[in-house]
Order: C-alpha cells, then sequence, then structure tokens
C-alpha cells in the first residue's frame, strides 16, 4: 500500500473552557476570580487511511468528531500525537498542504456574503493557482452536474440554504484537492438536496481518486456514501470498518418483517426468534442468521403471506445499542 | 414588562465583562469627553457665558442622558434590529403587548447605569461649589426638562428603528445618533445658524442637556420649559405615527 | 508559491474587497456620516475662535484643521478589529485559515480596497464643508506634499497592526471589542481628533506627541495644513516609524500566539 493519505497515532486535544456558577453572587466574584476547566475532546485516537477511501466518521454530538476533523484540516493544534496528512504535518499550515486539501462545513461558509459566489470562485482561482483552462473545464463541469449556471450569479445571501452548499462545494473542489473533508454537509437540507450532494460527491471520488472523510447527522448519508465508518465516542476511537461489520458485531440478530392473516402463538413464535412487534397482520422478528432460511420458508408458509423482508438492523438503532454499553468498548473492535 | 426588564438584567449580570467593559468604561468615557471642555475654559475662562462649574453641571446631565440611551434605549435598538433582520421580530408581532413598547425593553445593559451615578454626584458637587441650592420649584422645572429630554431621546431612538425596516444597512444610524449625542456635551450657544437650528429643532440636542442643565442653575424659565416638553411630546408622537407605518410595511426576512 | 503569484492573489483580493464595499456601499456612507464628527467640531470651535483666536489657533486655522482630520480619518481607518471579533467568535475565520493565503494578508487588502470608494463618498462632504466655511487657507509646500503620502501610509499601518493586536484578543477573550473602544475613548482626545493636541496644556502636548495616538492623526494632519517646522517634521516622521515597527512585531506576535489556541469556541 502506497503511504497513507491519513495517518493519525495516539493524537489528543483539550480545551479549556471558563466556568460561571449561577446567581448573581458568582457573576460578581467572576469578576476577579475566573475558574477555568479542561475539556478532553479527544482523548486517544490512532488510525489510518488510504488514498481514495470514503469513510465515515460516526459519533454522538461532543463525541469529538468535529474536532478531529479540524485537527486533520490543519486548523487546531493537536494537544499530543502525530498527524500526518498527504504527507504534511497539518497545523504548519504549508501552502502544499493547504492546496492539497478541501474542508466543507455544512454551518460555516467561504462564500462572500453579498457578492455572487462566483466571484468567490475567481479569488480562488487566483489564490489556488489554477491553470485558466483547468478552472474552465472544472467550472464547466460542476455547473453542469449540480445545475448551477444561474445561481452562482446571484449575491449569495438570497440562495436557499441547499444552493449555497453546491456552491460552497464547488469553491472547495475548484482546486482539485486529493483529500476532502466535509463536515455535516447536508444539515438542514431536504431528502433531494441531499441526494444530489451525495452523489456529486461520490462521483467526485471515484473520477479523481479523492480521499473523502465525512461526518453527519444523516446516517443514511453514511451508509450510502462510505464503505468504512470510524466510530467515536467520548474523544477515542469505539470501532473502525465496514457497516456489515459494525452490524454483525453489534447485533447479529436479522430483522424479518411479514404480513399475513394470522400468526402462531406468542410461545410458538418465540422458538423462532425475539418478537420485536405484533400488531393485527403484521410480524417483526430478529432472528439468528443461520436459523434465517428456515424461518423464512415457514413465514411463506402462513396463510395470506406478503411483504416478506429481511433486513439488517437499521445503523441507528447499532450505533445507539453501541454507545449504551460503554464498558465493553473493546469488544466491537475488530 | 418588568419581567421583561428583570430578565435581561439577570443575563446581564451573569456577564462579568460587562461591569469592565460598559460601566467602568462609560464613565471613564464621561471623564474623558470632558478634556475638549477644559481646553475651551483653560484658553477662554467661560464657554458662551457657562463657567466651569456649570458646565459640569451640564457634564453632569449629559452623563445622566448617556447613561438613559447606554441602559435602555440603545440595547432595545439594537436588539430590536437584530430581530428586524433575522425576521424574527414575528415572535414580539405577535405577544399580545404594544410592539412598540415590547421593542423598547428588549434588552437592557444595568451596567451603564454607573454612568448615572457618576452624572448625578457630578451635578450634586458642581451645584455645591458653585453655592447654589436648587429651591423647590428649580428642581420641579428641572425634573421637567429631564422628562423633556427623554421623550427627545426615545422620539429619536424609534425613528431610527423606523428607518431601519426599509433599508438593513441603516443599522448603523444607531451609531451616528451615539456620535451626535456627544456633542450635546456643549452648550448649545456654541452653535451657530443652521447647525443651532438642526440641534434645536430636528435632533434637539439643546433640549436633552442644556435645558435641564441650565434649570438646574436657575437660568431657566416657564416658557423654555413649555416649549421642551411640547418638543418632546411632538417628537413621541411623530415617532408613534412612523412606528405604525413601518410595522404596516414590515416584510418579514424570509433567511 | 511565486512572488508573482503572490502579487496576483492580492490582486484578486483586492478586487473583491472592492466588489465588498460596493455592495456595501450605504451602510459605508452612514458610516462616514458617523465619523462627521471633526466636522462638528469644527464647527465649535470656529464658533468658540470667532472673536479670538485660541490660542495660535484663529477660526481659518480650525477649519483647516478639522477638514484636514476628517479626510485623513477616512484615508486611515480599518475596522479588521470587528471582523477578526466576529470571526473568531462565529468560526467564520476557519475558511480564511484553510485558503493557502495568510488571513492577515486577506484582511489587509480588503481593508485597504475600501479606501478608494471611502475617499469618493468623503470628498463632497469635506468640499461642502469647506465651501460653507468660507475656503481653505492652505498652501503646503511641495516637500509637505511629497512626504504626505508617508506620513498617510505610516498612520494606516498604525490603526491597522493596533485594531489586529486588539482584534487578536478575540482569541482569548470575549469582548475585544470593548477594549478597543477604550483605544478609541483616548485616541478621541489624544489624537487631535476632538481639539488640536497643541492646544493643550503645555506640558501635556509634548508628551502626547510621543504616543502613537497623536502618530495616528494629529501628525499627518499638521503636515498637510503645513503647521510643522523641518524640525518637527523630521521628529513626527522619526515617531511614527518606532510606533509601526514596535505595533507591527506586536501584532503579528499576537497573532502567532492566537493562532494557537483558536477553537476553543467551537470554530
Amino acid at each position: 500500500m502506497a503511504e497513507p493519505a491519513v495517518q493519525v497515532e495516539g493524537l489528543g486535544k483539550r480545551f479549556e473552557v471558563a466556568e460561571r456558577g449561577a446567581g448573581l453572587r458568582a457573576a460578581l466574584r467572576a469578576l476577579v476570580h475566573r475558574r477555568v476547566r479542561v475539556v478532553e475532546a479527544v482523548r486517544e485516537l490512532s488510525f489510518a487511511l488510504a488514498p481514495g477511501e470514503r469513510v465515515g466518521l460516526l459519533g454522538p454530538n461532543g463525541a469529538g468528531k468535529t474536532t478531529t476533523l479540524k485537527i486533520l484540516a490543519g486548523l487546531l493544534y493537536p494537544s499530543r500525537g502525530q498527524v500526518r496528512v498527504a504527507g504534511f504535518t497539518p497545523h504548519l499550515r504549508k501552502y502544499e498542504f493547504l492546496r492539497s486539501i478541501s474542508l466543507v462545513m455544512g454551518h460555516k461558509r467561504q462564500l462572500s456574503w453579498d457578492l455572487p459566489a462566483v466571484d468567490t470562485f475567481e479569488l480562488n482561482r487566483v489564490i489556488y493557482d489554477i491553470d485558466a483552462s483547468a478552472y474552465r473545464r472544472r467550472l464547466d463541469d460542476f455547473v453542469e452536474r449540480l445545475g448551477l449556471a444561474s445561481i452562482m450569479f446571484k449575491p449569495v445571501r438570497q440562495l436557499s440554504l441547499g444552493e449555497r452548499m453546491k456552491c460552497e462545494l464547488v469553491a472547495a473542489l475548484l482546486h482539485e484537492p486529493s483529500i476532502l473533508f466535509l463536515d455535516e454537509p447536508t444539515l438542514g437540507m431536504d431528502v433531494s438536496m441531499q441526494l444530489a450532494i451525495r452523489a456529486f460527491v461520490r462521483e467526485y471520488n471515484e473520477e479523481r481518486g479523492a480521499t473523502i472523510v465525512l461526518t453527519s447527522h444523516y446516517m443514511q448519508d453514511v451508509s450510502a456514501l462510505c464503505p468504512r465508518i470510524l466510530v467515536i465516542n467520548d474523544g477515542a476511537l469505539r470501532f473502525d470498518g465496514t457497516i456489515e461489520a459494525l452490524t454483525r458485531t453489534i447485533r447479529p440478530l436479522r430483522r424479518v418483517s411479514v404480513r399475513a392473516e394470522s400468526f402462531p402463538e406468542d410461545a410458538a413464535l418465540a422458538d423462532w426468534g425475539r418478537v420485536i412487534e405484533r400488531a393485527g397482520d403484521r410480524l417483526v422478528l430478529d432472528v439468528e442468521p443461520e436459523r434465517v432460511p428456515e424461518v423464512v420458508s415457514r413465514l411463506v408458509g402462513l396463510p395470506d403471506s406478503r411483504e416478506l423482508l429481511v433486513r439488517e438492523a437499521p445503523l441507528e438503532e447499532v450505533l445507539r445499542e453501541l454507545f449504551a454499553r460503554p464498558d465493553d468498548a473493546d469488544e466491537a473492535r475488530p | 414588562m418588568a419581567a421583561q426588564l428583570r430578565l435581561s438584567a439577570l443575563a446581564a449580570a451573569q456577564y462579568r465583562v460587562g461591569f469592565w467593559t460598559e460601566g467602568v468604561l462609560a464613565v471613564f468615557w464621561s471623564l474623558v469627553g470632558i478634556v475638549p471642555l477644559w481646553v475651551a475654559i483653560d484658553h477662554r475662562g467661560a464657554v458662551v457665558g457657562w463657567g466651569p462649574w456649570e458646565l459640569m453641571v451640564l457634564t453632569g446631565c449629559f452623563a445622566a442622558l448617556s447613561s438613559v440611551f447606554g441602559a435602555f434605549l440603545q440595547p432595545a435598538l439594537i436588539e430590536s434590529m437584530n430581530h428586524i433582520r433575522r425576521g424574527t421580530l414575528d415572535h414580539v408581532l405577535l405577544r399580545p403587548a404594544d410592539s412598540l413598547l415590547l421593542c423598547l425593553v428588549a434588552a437592557f445593559s444595568p451596567w451603564r447605569l454607573l454612568e448615572l451615578v457618576f452624572g448625578l454626584v457630578l451635578i450634586a458637587l458642581s451645584l455645591a461649589r458653585l453655592g447654589v441650592t436648587p429651591e423647590l420649584a428649580s428642581v420641579g422645572v428641572a425634573l421637567g426638562m429631564g422628562l423633556a429630554s427623554v421623550a427627545c431621546l426615545y422620539g429619536l431612538g424609534i425613528l431610527t428603528l423606523c428607518l431601519s425596516f426599509r433599508a438593513m444597512q441603516l443599522q448603523n444610524l444607531t451609531y451616528l445618533f451615539e456620535a451626535l449625542l456627544d456633542f450635546s456635551r456643549w452648550p448649545i450657544g456654541v452653535f451657530r445658524g443652521l447647525l443651532k437650528a438642526l440641534f434645536t429643532f430636528v435632533i434637539p440636542l439643546a433640549v436633552m442637556t442644556t435645558y435641564p442643565a441650565a434649570a438646574l442653575i436657575g437660568r431657566a424659565d416657564v416658557t423654555t420649559l413649555a416649549s421642551a416638553l411640547l418638543t418632546g411630546a411632538a417628537l413621541l408622537v411623530v415617532a408613534r405615527l412612523c412606528w405604525q407605518v413601518a410595522v404596516r410595511g414590515y416584510t418579514s426576512a424570509s433567511s | 508559491m511565486s512572488a508573482r503569484h503572490q502579487l496576483r492573489a492580492l490582486a484578486a483580493l483586492w478586487r473583491l474587497g472592492f466588489a465588498e464595499a460596493s455592495a456595501y456601499r450605504v451602510a459605508l456612507f452612514v458610516w462616514i456620516l458617523t465619523s462627521t464628527f471633526p466636522l462638528i467640531s469644527l464647527a465649535l470651535w470656529a464658533g468658540i475662535a470667532r472673536d479670538a483666536p485660541v490660542g495660535d489657533f484663529t477660526q481659518r486655522d480650525f477649519v483647516a484643521y478639522f477638514v484636514g482630520a476628517f479626510l485623513i480619518r477616512q484615508l486611515t481607518s480599518s475596522w479588521v478589529v470587528w471582523d477578526l471579533e466576529r470571526q473568531i467568535a462565529t468560526g467564520e475565520l476557519s475558511a480564511l485559515l484553510l485558503r493557502p493565503i495568510h488571513p492577515l494578508l486577506h484582511h489587509l487588502m480588503t481593508n485597504l480596497a475600501a479606501l478608494p470608494l471611502r475617499a469618493a463618498l468623503a470628498a463632497p462632504l469635506a468640499i461642502a464643508v469647506l465651501v460653507a466655511a468660507g475656503g481653505l487657507q492652505i498652501a503646503p509646500s511641495s516637500l509637505e506634499l511629497l512626504v504626505l503620502p508617508l506620513a498617510l501610509v505610516g498612520a494606516w499601518l498604525i490603526n491597522f497592526s493596533v485594531q489586529l493586536i486588539i482584534g487578536s484578543l478575540a482569541f482569548w477573550i470575549t469582548s475585544s471589542s470593548a477594549l478597543y473602544e477604550l483605544w478609541m475613548t483616548c485616541y478621541v482626545v489624544l489624537s487631535g481628533y476632538a481639539v488640536p493636541t497643541s492646544l493643550l496644556p503645555a506640558g501635556m502636548t509634548t508628551a502626547v506627541r510621543y504616543l502613537p495616538f497623536h502618530a495616528a492623526l494629529g501628525f499627518p494632519v499638521e503636515l498637510l495644513i503645513g503647521r510643522l517646522s523641518p524640525a518637527e517634521l523630521l521628529t513626527g516622521f522619526a515617531v511614527q516609524c518606532c510606533w509601526v515597527v514596535a505595533l507591527a512585531l506586536a501584532a503579528g506576535w499576537t497573532w502567532r500566539r492566537g493562532a494557537r489556541v483558536y477553537g476553543a469556541v467551537g470554530a
């Protein structure tokens, strides 16, 4: 394997946060004395990403996802540990490093608010020293794929959230970064916009072999885009692997649902698997993987059996379960 | 209304920086702002008939007015303008109370009241130095002048707020207002011609500080009081009418 | 990155800044109105000097002085302190840090880019006031006109550096712009903005002339209206130079220290 696109070893990051008690007395006391609390946003993180991978960072709020992403992009200084991105140490912010990465944040913007997006594109062309013909070619390509032809000449403040994010993506990709960090890129967007952005990012990754690191609250974003996921909780790595592997470790059972005229008694069903839901003509069971064929054939045999579905547990539930049991963290590691 | 004020006072007290950045800074600015007056006195002995301690009474009046502006009016204006910009004024308009009053108590910076204390102490000290013991009548006149002064202040503030409905970029007008207010440190007599007319009738700085100070040192008569009260009332009425027009033209910002 | 590329990047930033300033022209104009403070001071002091000069300032001198102060203030001011405070508090600074060009260069160019527009908006006001006040009587020598741009650059750099220092404090504290107000409070009386520094009591005048406030406004104004002797001119430049170097170094240092702690506020 070539040199990893991203290599992180023993990364840690702590912040100092000022604290203040409630009430007027505490406020007055704080006039002279300031109390500081240390927050460990990232405790101990090690992983490596190969060039061209699409990786999702998952974790609850405050897990350290965004902090990690910002350290990788060179915005924050790590408190300890080694970080290499595209062969550079990010926080030194070398010109060549900044030219080979991009970070897009769903709730921040680089576009100038009162000017059309195309003005910022033009600025980036010069700042990133992009060859004029390459710039033209890429811009035309992006504009066509995202349907920006008329949008990019309107002042940014008049654009909708989704249109603005499309323009942000273009501004971030004009210099063709080999590593793209995305922090909640689809925040607050409707489903069709999410799909468009997902497809665009995937095409960019496949055509240019760029590494993509994504955080998102929408599990669909992650499961549709990222073959590999890193699960972070409390500033430490809880899982590294494919979604299937995670699901099988945490929730080995398959979820089988079916509709039928009538079902056997609960006692008989308990022998097939765990009953999750039983209402009217609908039944949902969790079944051991090796018993799925047998159970399915029995379900098919029920009177007026239809809409039979076998799937793995949804990612949201898997993660909720993973975070709900902090003690056996190591068990989840492959 | 009182509940709203108490809430913003508590919120402000939480921020220890406010004590230094608002309270102490404002008093410092009141003091430093005396320097130009002092230079004039240094070279002339008096400014258009106002002696040094009489000017200090005026400075005290200015500090008091500036404190009312900084503690009540300015924060409320800025907060309301933010509401207009973000389109959240909708929430204010929906509440079952007068929308203008709600806007005027939208925020409060209690630390700025330090300046009021400073102003009152300065007035008392200067009056003592002048050997003036204000009679009941002149205190009454001064209070009336103070009322007119605050009325003018609020009238102008509301007009500024109305203008910001028309164009977001006019929000800077609050700062223009603050900058102009600074000239009410000087007795109105120093201005001539157009500016004097401007500062007496359009932006009545005269009513706001010169008249109250004159009343305190026993130089004002009932006619001036009447005209001051009239000016204040007229400004408030005009401002109220403008507010009604402005709210009617309010188009809730979409983003 | 090559020098040529660097220059082209600066030019691109300038163009963007100019486009932004044009988009904000109404706000810019209101801002200029806000800084008409010297013009009202003019009316005030010209009024006081109507019967007899104040110190060595006649009514005419006050007109020249304050119109000069108004124009030079327009040409030497920046607003990076508010930009920085906002960008650090909201994390907008991240977007600038990600670009392969120094964020301070970005601020430098966008602030400079607004100057032509500022001058164009302010000039008519100044001319109108001059006409109303009955014309201007200054005849700066060619030498003074020659060195005036230098003094302007120095004054601009002092203002910009101070704003950078105070703006960078936002990396550690929440309301750095209040500190800037403290600076401005001193500036108003010590720079010659509200009253010419030569009218302050004698001892104070001498001391005030060595402070950065005077170097940032009073000095170029007095140079413009021809009130400086050659010796005073040289001293003025020397003082200004010292402040530019000291403040620029301090600004660079604060910025670098601050960038290390950036991000604690949810950037």
